[in-house]
C-alpha cells in the first residue's frame, strides 16, 4: 500500500518567513503518526504540504513511490479532514460524503452504496438526509470523518480533527479515530498540539517546534527518553519539572536541596559523568514525586524539603505545588508561559494529608531523573 | 429586591415609553417623504392636474389610465416604451449580474494590482448620472470623441447616441451597465468573502477542478448576494431613466417607462416647442410603472425564495 516520505523538505513563504526547516520523515505503509507541537510549530504547514495545499520550497514528497511535490491535490489519493470540518454546508450528508466520488464520476448506485457503508459505519445513517447545519458538533466531525473514508484513500491527512469538540466527546472520538484507523489500516499522519491525543493516538509521535523536527519515536519512548528539554517538558501532564543544577560526584546540588544519583543512572548514561563539576538541567516528572510520609523504605538522600504553595486534588491523586529555589529551565514552549516560573509540581498519593502552606518532605524517585545539557538543552546519555 | 421593583415600576413609567417615542420623528419624516407622496400619487393619477399653481384640478376617474393605454397613437407609443422597459431591464440585469460576477471572481484572486482594478471598477457609482451622462457624451462625441477615433481606425464611423433609436438605446444599456456594475461587483465580493477557503480547499482534495469549485462551492454559497444582485439589477434597471435623459433627451423611439413619467410632468422639449405639463397623466404613468416593478419584482422574489430553499437550509 502506500508509504509516506517527506526528505529534507522546506518551506519558506514569500515573505522569506521559513515554517518548516529541513524536515524528514518515514511515515510507514498502514501507520498512523501523529505531528504534534505547540501553535506556530509548522505542523499544519508540514501537513498541508503533504496534502498539496502548500507548495514545497525545497526537498522531495514521496506518496508510495511518486514524487508528489508537483502534482495537484486532487491527484495525490489523499483525504484530508479539517479542524473545522470543511462540510459544504448546502450539500446534505449524503451529498457531503458522496462529493468526492461523484467528481470521479462513480456510477450514482455505487456512490449511493459506498456512501451507505460508510455512514454505517460511522452512525450516520439516520442522518444522511440532513444537511451540516441540523447536526451537532460530534456528527460532523463523523461526516467529515465519512468523506475521508469513502474514497478510499491512500492516506489519511487530519488537521486537528477533533480540537472543536468538548472534552468528553473528544475523548470518545480519539478512541472512535483510532479504531477505525485500525479496522481499515490507511496510513493517516494526525496532526494536534495536544500531547494527550499524541501520546494516546500515534503508533510514533513527532515533536515538532519552530519548524524543526525535535523527536520521533514511539509515546513511551517520547516518555521515557525525550531527546532534548523541550520534548521532555512538551510530553507528560503536569509537564516536567526543569531546573538547573550543579553535578558534584554522585551528587546534584540544586538551590539549597541535595540529591544523590543512583550507580544505575551513570551507568544507563555514560556521559553524565563528564558533567562533573558543570551545571546541568535536571527535569524530573511530578509522578516521580512524592509525599515522603507515605513512601517507605525511604533512601538517604532522595527527598527535598520545602514547603507547599497549593493543593488540587483530583480525587485519584493529589497535585501539589511545592516551593524549589533552584533556577528554573525554560523549555521554550510558546503555548506554556508560565513553565519557567520557579517551584515545582508534583503528583502525590491521594492519601497525602498536606495542604498549602504545610512543609512537606518530597520523596524524588532518582532513578529516573532527566539530565540534559544547559547550553544545547539536548538529553545527556552517552 | 425592593430596589429592583421600584425600578421595574419607574421603567412603567416614562422609560417603557421612550424607545417608541425615539421612533416617532423617523416615522413621521418616513410618512411625509415616501408614504404621502406614494399615496398622492395614487390620488393625483385620477386627475388633470398639471402642477401649475393657479389652474384648477378635476377628477376624472379613470380617464389618464385610459388615455396611457387605450387611446391612438400615444397609447401605441407607451405600449412601445413598457416593452422597451422591459428590454433595457433584461439586457441590463442579465449583462451586468454576468460581468459583475465575473469581475468579482477575477478579482477575488488576490493578485497583484487587484486593489487597483476595484477601484476603477466601482468609480463610476460614486459619480452622479450627470456626469456618468457627461463622460460618455464627450466620449461619443460623433466627429471627435476617443470612441468615432477608435471606429475610424478601423475605417468606420457611428452616429452613436444621435444614431438609429435603437443604436442609441443600446448605448444607453451599455453606460447604465458600466455606471452600476461596480455595485453588483462589490456586493459579489463581499459575498465571497463569507465562503471559507477551507470549502475551497476540501474541494480541491475532493478533486474538483476550477469550473466545479465555482460550481459546487461557489455559486450555491453565493446565494445571498446572488439573491440580492438580482433583484437589485431588476429594481434598478426598471426604473431607470435620468441616463436616457442625460444622454439622449426626449427623442421617440428611445424612451422608457421611467423616462416617459419625467417627459409627461414636466413637459419635453422636441425641437423648439415644450409640452405642457401632465402631472395627472404622468401619476397614471407612473403608478402603471409601479405596477409592472411590483409584478416583475414579486416573481423575482419568488424565484429567489426558491433558490434560498434549496441552498441555504
Amino acid at each position: 500500500m502506500t508509504s509516506i516520505s517527506i526528505d529534507r523538505v522546506d518551506k519558506i513563504y514569500p515573505n522569506n518567513f521559513q515554517a518548516i526547516h529541513n524536515l524528514s520523515l518515514e511515515v510507514e505503509d498502514g501507520e498512523f503518526l501523529v505531528l504534534v507541537g505547540p501553535s506556530g510549530c509548522g505542523k499544519s504547514t508540514a501537513l498541508r504540504m503533504v496534502a498539496g495545499l502548500e507548495e514545497i520550497s525545497a526537498g522531495e514528497m514521496k506518496i508510495g513511490d511518486r514524487v508528489v511535490n508537483d502534482i495537484e491535490p486532487k491527484n495525490r489519493d489523499i483525504a484530508m479532514v479539517f479542524q473545522n470540518y470543511a462540510l459544504y454546508p448546502h450539500k446534505t450528508v449524503a451529498e457531503n460524503i458522496g462529493f468526492a466520488l461523484k467528481l470521479a464520476k462513480v456510477p450514482k448506485k455505487e456512490i449511493a452504496q459506498r456512501v451507505a457503508e460508510a455512514a454505517q459505519m460511522l452512525e450516520l445513517s439516520e442522518q444522511l438526509d440532513k444537511r451540516p447545519g441540523q447536526l451537532s458538533g460530534g456528527q460532523r466531525q463523523r461526516v467529515a470523518m465519512g468523506r475521508a473514508i469513502v474514497r478510499e484513500p491512500a492516506a489519511f491527512l487530519m488537521d486537528e480533527p477533533l480540537s472543536n469538540l468538548d472534552a468528553k466527546l473528544r475523548v470518545q472520538m480519539r478512541a472512535d479515530i483510532s479504531r477505525l484507523q485500525r479496522q481499515l489500516g490507511v496510513t493517516t499522519i494526525y496532526v494536534t498540539h495536544d500531547q494527550v491525543e499524541a501520546m494516546t493516538m500515534g503508533d510514533r509521535v513527532a515533536v515538532l517546534k519552530d519548524g524543526r523536527l525535535q523527536q520521533v519515536d514511539t509515546p513511551q519512548e517520547l516518555y521515557d527518553r525525550p531527546a532534548n528539554v523541550f520534548v521532555a517538558a512538551f510530553i507528560g501532564s503536569p509537564s516536567m519539572n526543569l531546573f538547573e543544577a550543579a553535578l558534584e560526584g554522585n551528587e546534584i546540588r540544586f538551590g539549597s536541596h541535595r540529591l544523590t544519583l543512583p550507580e544505575a543512572t551513570f551507568a544507563d548514561r555514560p556521559g553524565l559523568r563528564a558533567y562533573n563539576g558543570q551545571t546541568i538541567i535536571v527535569g524530573v516528572r511530578p509522578e516521580d514525586l512524592d509525599d515522603a510520609s507515605l513512601v517507605s523504605p525511604l533512601e538517604a538522600g532522595t527527598t527535598i524539603a520545602s514547603t507547599v504553595d497549593l493543593t488540587e486534588a483530583l480525587g485519584s491523586e493529589i497535585v501539589a505545588h511545592f516551593e524549589l529555589d533552584a533556577p528554573p529551565a525554560d523549555p521554550g514552549n510558546p503555548d506554556a508561559a508560565d513553565d519557567a516560573r520557579g517551584g515545582a509540581v508534583a503528583r502525590f498519593d491521594p492519601r497525602s494529608t498536606c495542604r498549602a502552606g504545610d512543609s512537606v518532605e518530597v520523596a524524588v524517585t532518582v532513578r529516573n531523573l532527566h539530565f540534559f545539557d544547559l547550553g544545547t538543552h539536548t538529553s545527556i546519555w552517552d | 429586591m425592593r430596589i429592583v421593583d421600584r425600578n421595574y415600576l419607574f421603567a412603567r413609567g416614562w422609560k417603557s415609553a421612550a424607545p417608541i417615542l425615539f421612533f416617532v420623528p423617523g416615522f413621521f419624516l418616513y410618512l411625509f417623504i415616501a408614504v404621502g407622496p406614494s399615496l398622492a400619487t395614487a390620488v393625483y393619477s385620477f386627475t388633470d392636474a398639471t402642477g401649475i399653481r393657479g389652474i384648477a384640478i378635476n377628477w376624472i376617474g379613470f380617464e389618464n389610465y385610459d388615455e396611457f393605454l387605450f387611446r391612438g397613437a400615444a397609447s401605441r407609443d407607451n405600449i412601445a416604451a413598457l416593452t422597451r422597459t422591459l428590454y433595457f431591464s433584461f439586457f441590463v440585469t442579465t449583462i451586468q449580474f454576468g460581468l459583475g460576477l465575473l469581475l468579482a471572481v477575477l478579482l477575488k484572486r488576490r493578485l497583484r494590482g487587484t486593489a487597483i482594478f476595484r477601484t476603477i471598477f466601482f468609480m463610476p457609482v460614486i459619480l452622479g448620472v450627470a456626469i456618468q451622462g457627461l463622460i460618455w457624451k464627450l466620449f461619443l462625441l460623433p466627429s471627435r470623441g476617443p470612441a468615432a477615433q477608435v471606429f475610424e481606425w478601423f475605417g468606420s464611423s457611428s452616429e452613436f447616441l444621435g444614431g438609429q433609436p435603437r443604436q442609441a438605446f443600446i448605448w444607453v444599456i451599455v453606460v447604465q451597465i458600466w455606471a452600476n456594475v461596480g455595485i453588483t461587483m462589490v456586493i459579489f465580493l463581499a459575498g465571497m468573502q463569507t465562503i471559507p477557503e477551507e470549502l475551497y480547499e476540501a474541494a480541491r482534495i475532493d478533486g474538483a477542478n476550477g469550473w466545479q469549485l465555482f460550481t459546487q462551492v461557489t455559486w450555491p454559497l453565493l446565494t445571498p448576494a446572488v439573491n440580492t444582485n438580482f433583484l437589485l439589477n431588476i429594481i434598478g434597471s426598471l426604473q431607470a431613466w435620468q441616463l436616457f435623459l442625460v444622454l439622449i433627451g426626449y427623442r421617440p423611439g428611445t424612451q422608457v417607462l421611467g423616462y416617459l413619467v419625467f417627459a409627461e410632468g414636466f413637459g419635453q422639449t422636441s425641437g423648439s416647442v415644450t409640452s405642457a405639463f401632465r402631472q395627472g397623466y404622468a401619476a397614471a404613468a407612473s403608478i402603471a410603472l409601479f405596477m409592472l416593478v411590483l409584478i416583475i419584482a414579486l416573481s423575482a422574489n419568488f424565484i429567489v425564495t426558491q433558490r434560498e430553499k434549496k441552498y441555504m437550509p
